[in-house]
């Protein structure tokens, strides 16, 4: 217990006078002679209890009512087990302002306990994880900030924050003290100890439960919803699909911590563009439980395909062909590339690159400079030809035949293959291409999928052919053809982005554009970038569908950080190792005790009122 | 004879001047019948010669001629012979209670103080009267008997008596008064002077026993206002003046419950005293004496 005026404990000793006078009394008693003290005897008998209750409540009440008078004058605050003083000068304040601070109660927690740290400082600085850069400081700012605060929809670690208080702390030592639910994923591995003062205020738990949506695919007109339960125990959520004027509710069984996938199918009335949310029923996690979605599902895309036989673009067109609603493969000559207008098309595939000659190259380039994209099936190239950033390395033929080794199925080409699929795919010969990202790595570490991605180019180092891989017979040669393309034609139309992202979009035209967003509407403006204009867009705290127009429309969807509905905490041993002192929200639950002492102090002179009133009231005669 | 009435008792004078003056010419007449040996202001039960008319009664042979009424022989034609009342002196007891309890308050005059100026007086009045007058001390016990006597020199006695009194010992009123009415054969007036601290029922007993003596009974209740009010305003250690028994009390917390037993037991002997016919007078001590006294004379003249 702390005071903030300990001088008013002086008087404290008051609080003896009634204790002293009853003393006093005693001993001062006059003696004096009585005729008879017959009567005196029998009323005392019978008035005996409650005279001695009556005396020894009354000296309490008041022994209490005058030691409580200059306790309550002191302001005692039962304070926390921070090693800070009350009234200390100096103190760094961090609130974790990631979305996971909004599970159950949280939030108000740590509104209380910042409060609380911000009322016993005479100089409070606050930092909030989301924005380390900016400093708040001024108690009367920052009780200001707290009241209109509320938990964010975006997911910052705490490492920029604590890297900041570091930086704060060689200027000026001072205690710093975190507000945190500790989730694992927002715990740097080595968490820095600005001047080994950290302290830390756990509103995290092992025991929660939280189930979220982590993420939303589309594949020919089904989609599928992807649904974590990050808790320990089984849930059973209802998913809800919302479109304009289309709504579609499913109820998945989820086990603990696994995850289940919902698969909607959407309506084809609606099947070029889809904007809509899906929902979860909710938990005490609110922002995961619900994602928003944008799709672009163009009705037919005309994809050239340049031969220099007809064997070699057989299998590519044949795989296409097979979904007529997305694809139109033209076989074309790869003669024609130089008369063919590139710019019309979003997408090409060149089935033997080795076929291409100077100026299809710089074609090629200009094409993919000016937001084209390409499936480049490269058996064999001639180097110093290729202007991009790859280098062959020649021909590599084998004996016998020779199978992937790695798949990076993180990428969405090849997203939802299964490494099986591709790892019984036998390669008789291929080319040696280094440089870019590869996709595919073959048992030799040859690639056999490389992506540019300044060049919105994946290059196949095979060709589609039964003579160079059995590939085209494989289950897992249409998906990956599919795959490739879908993300050929819609990658530089990213539609998904996280809360807080800066989003760049390229558009056509140079002209403003008007911005609606959850968070209202404003005017944006389109900005040099490269070969096209791009759009530039800060404001994405808020989760929902943001479009942009002047004539031509973009639309996106803007969600949290999905990982961050894990509420599991970070383990604490090192933190403690680490010479960090961590408290829980509700040992700092604590308060000045002022208004409870008085009240208390009101209560007793009441008390004590009441008893000399019913006493009065007992000697007053009743009239008759 | 009034010289020896300035006699004085604790420094205060039994008698003042003053008030055997304003005593002259007031009369203290017994309310019953009462026995003797002189004529004078009070009914006798035997009727005979004397002033006051009783009754008429027919004529019997042997009565005297001289007593038939001739008048009511001329209206009636019948012989009725006049029978007067006959009016005697009266024998009357001053009781006075002279246990330690009397002794109160410490300071000032005591409550034996107050019953002694009331002793005096009466034994004044009644003696002017042709009354004998005697008086009867006592605590547990009959402490003094002093027979009546309507001498002057006996009043002298009486005063002298009450003069040397000294409170002290414990009080017993019910076998006192019990002892003393078996003692006093013939009826009279019986005058008793206490603070009556002792079991009300038995004290009333005693009372009634005088009654059943066909005496004439007349109570003093004295008290102090402290007795009735207990009207201390600090915690005090009280000791019984008779027993020494010592108590603690915060006045305070009990004083209105004492209070209302103290007049309870005021009312408790006001109305057994009218039920036994008891003439029944509480005195309380902060009243001036010749006022309460002159009070009680002037209410017990109008009952006459």
């Amino acid at each position: 217990m702390q005071f903030l005026y300990p001088s008013f404990l002086l008087l404290l000793p008051l609080g003896l006078i009634p204790v002293l006078i009853h003393i006093f009394t005693r001993l001062r008693l006059q003696r004096r002679g009585f005729p008879s003290l017959v009567l005196l005897e029998s009323v005392r008998r019978e008035r005996w209890s409650w005279v001695r209750l009556r005396e020894i409540l009354l000296l309490v009440l008041r022994t209490l009512f005058l030691l409580l008078i200059p306790l309550a004058l002191s302001r005692p605050r039962l304070e926390s087990r921070l090693p800070f003083r009350l009234g200390s000068d100096r103190m760094l304040l961090i609130l974790d302002h990631s979305y996971s601070m909004a599970y159950g109660s949280r939030w108000q927690l740590a509104l209380e306990a910042a409060r609380r740290i911000i009322h016993s400082s005479s100089r409070p600085m606050l930092i909030l994880s989301s924005h380390p850069d900016t400093v708040f400081s001024g108690r009367h700012t920052l009780l200001t900030l707290l009241d209109t605060l509320s938990a964010s929809t975006i997911s910052p670690t705490l490492q920029p924050a604590l890297t900041r208080a570091a930086e704060l702390y060689r200027q000026t030592p001072m205690p710093v003290i975190i507000i945190t639910d500790l989730q694992a994923r927002a715990v740097p591995e080595n968490i820095p100890v600005p001047g080994g003062q950290l302290q830390i205020i756990n509103l995290g738990s092992n025991r929660f439960d939280n189930a979220g949506i982590t993420g939303i695919t589309y594949d020919r007109r089904r989609l599928r919803v992807r649904i974590f339960n990050y808790g320990g125990t089984p849930v059973i959520r209802t998913v809800r699909l919302k479109l304009e004027g289309y709504q579609e509710e499913k109820v998945v069984n989820i086990s603990a911590r696994s995850a289940v996938f919902a698969e909607f199918s959407l309506p084809p009335d609606l099947r070029h563009h889809y904007s809509g949310i899906v929902e979860l029923s909710s938990d005490s996690l609110l922002v995961d439980d619900r994602r928003f979605f944008t799709l672009e599902t163009p009705s037919r895309v005309s994809v050239p395909i340049f031969v220099s036989s007809e064997n070699q673009g057989k299998y590519l067109r044949l795989a296409l062909v097979t979904d007529t609603l997305q694809f139109l493969p033209l076989l074309l000559n790869i003669s024609e590339l130089r008369r063919t207008d590139l710019t019309r098309y979003q997408a090409i595939i060149i089935a033997d690159a080795s076929a291409l000659r100077p100026a299809d190259w710089e074609r090629l380039d200009f094409y993919l400079n000016s937001g084209g994209s390409a499936l480049l099936c490269a058996p064999s190239l001639t180097n110093g030809n290729i202007p991009l950033p790859i280098r062959y390395e020649g021909p590599v033929s084998h004996l016998g035949f020779i199978t992937p080794a790695e798949v990076d199925t993180t990428h969405p080409v090849l997203s939802g293959l299964r490494t099986v699929d591709l790892n019984a795919v036998r390669v008789y010969y291929h080319s040696r291409i280094t440089g870019g990202r590869t996709l595919i790595r073959l048992a030799n570490q040859d690639p056999l999928v490389i992506e540019l991605p300044g060049k919105n180019l994946i290059i196949w180092t095979f060709t589609p052919v039964p003579e160079a891989s059995d590939l085209v017979y494989r289950a897992a040669f249409v998906p990956l053809l599919y795959q490739t393309l879908k993300y050929l034609t819609g990658i530089n139309r990213r539609n998904e982005w996280q809360t807080g992202d800066t989003v760049v979009l390229t558009v056509d035209t140079a002209e403003p554009f008007r911005l609606l967003m959850p968070a209202g509407e404003k005017t944006v403006f389109s900005e040099a970038g490269g070969i096209k204009p791009v759009v530039k867009i800060t404001d994405t705290r808020l989760p929902g569908i943001y479009r942009l127009e002047n004539g031509q429309h973009y639309e996106f969807a803007v969600n949290p950080l999905p990982e961050e509905g894990d509420l599991t905490p970070a383990p604490l041993e090192p933190l403690i190792r680490n010479r960090i002192k961590i408290y829980p929200p509700r040992l700092y639950a604590a308060s000045e005790l002022t208004g409870p002492l008085l009240y208390f102090a009101g209560l007793l002179l009441a008390l004590e009122l009441l008893l000399l009133g019913l006493e009065s009231y007992r000697k007053t005669p009743v009239r008759r | 004879m009034l010289v020896n009435c300035y006699m004085r008792s604790s420094g205060i004078p039994l008698l003042r001047p003053e008030l055997i003056a304003r005593l002259k010419g007031i009369d203290f007449k017994a309310r019953l019948v009462v026995e003797g040996f002189l004529s004078g202001l009070h009914r006798s039960p035997y009727k005979g010669f004397s002033v006051e008319f009783a009754e008429y009664r027919q004529y019997m042979p042997g009565d005297e001629l001289k007593r038939i009424d001739w008048r009511v022989y001329g209206r009636t034609g019948r012989f009725f012979v006049r029978e007067y009342e006959e009016e005697t002196n009266l024998r009357a007891y001053l009781v006075l209670d002279a246990s330690a309890s009397m002794d109160y308050p410490a300071a000032g005059y005591t409550k034996l103080d107050y019953g002694r100026w009331l002793a005096a007086s009466l034994a004044l009045l009644l003696n002017r009267q042709k009354d004998s007058t005697g008086l009867v001390t006592f605590s547990a016990k009959i402490d003094r008997y002093i027979p009546p006597r309507a001498t002057g020199a006996h009043l002298r006695v009486l005063f002298r008596e009450l003069e040397n009194l000294k409170p002290g010992g414990e009080t017993d009123i019910s076998t006192t008064l019990h002892e003393l009415a078996e003692r006093i054969r013939r009826r009279g007036l019986v005058i008793l002077i206490s603070d009556l601290w002792d079991d009300a029922t038995a004290v009333v007993a005693a009372l009634r026993h005088f009654r059943a003596r066909k005496h004439e009974l007349l109570v003093f209740h004295l008290f102090h206002p402290d007795e009735a009010t207990l009207g201390f305003t600090n915690p005090v250690l009280l000791r019984d003046l008779e027993t020494g028994q010592e108590i603690t009390v915060d006045p305070r917390q009990i004083q209105y419950q004492y209070q209302n037993r103290f007049n309870r037991r005021c009312e408790y002997f006001r109305r057994a005293c009218a039920e036994a016919r008891v003439d029944y007078q509480s005195l309380s001590t902060a009243t001036p004496f010749e006022e309460a006294l002159f009070t009680y004379l002037e209410r017990r003249r109008r009952l006459h």
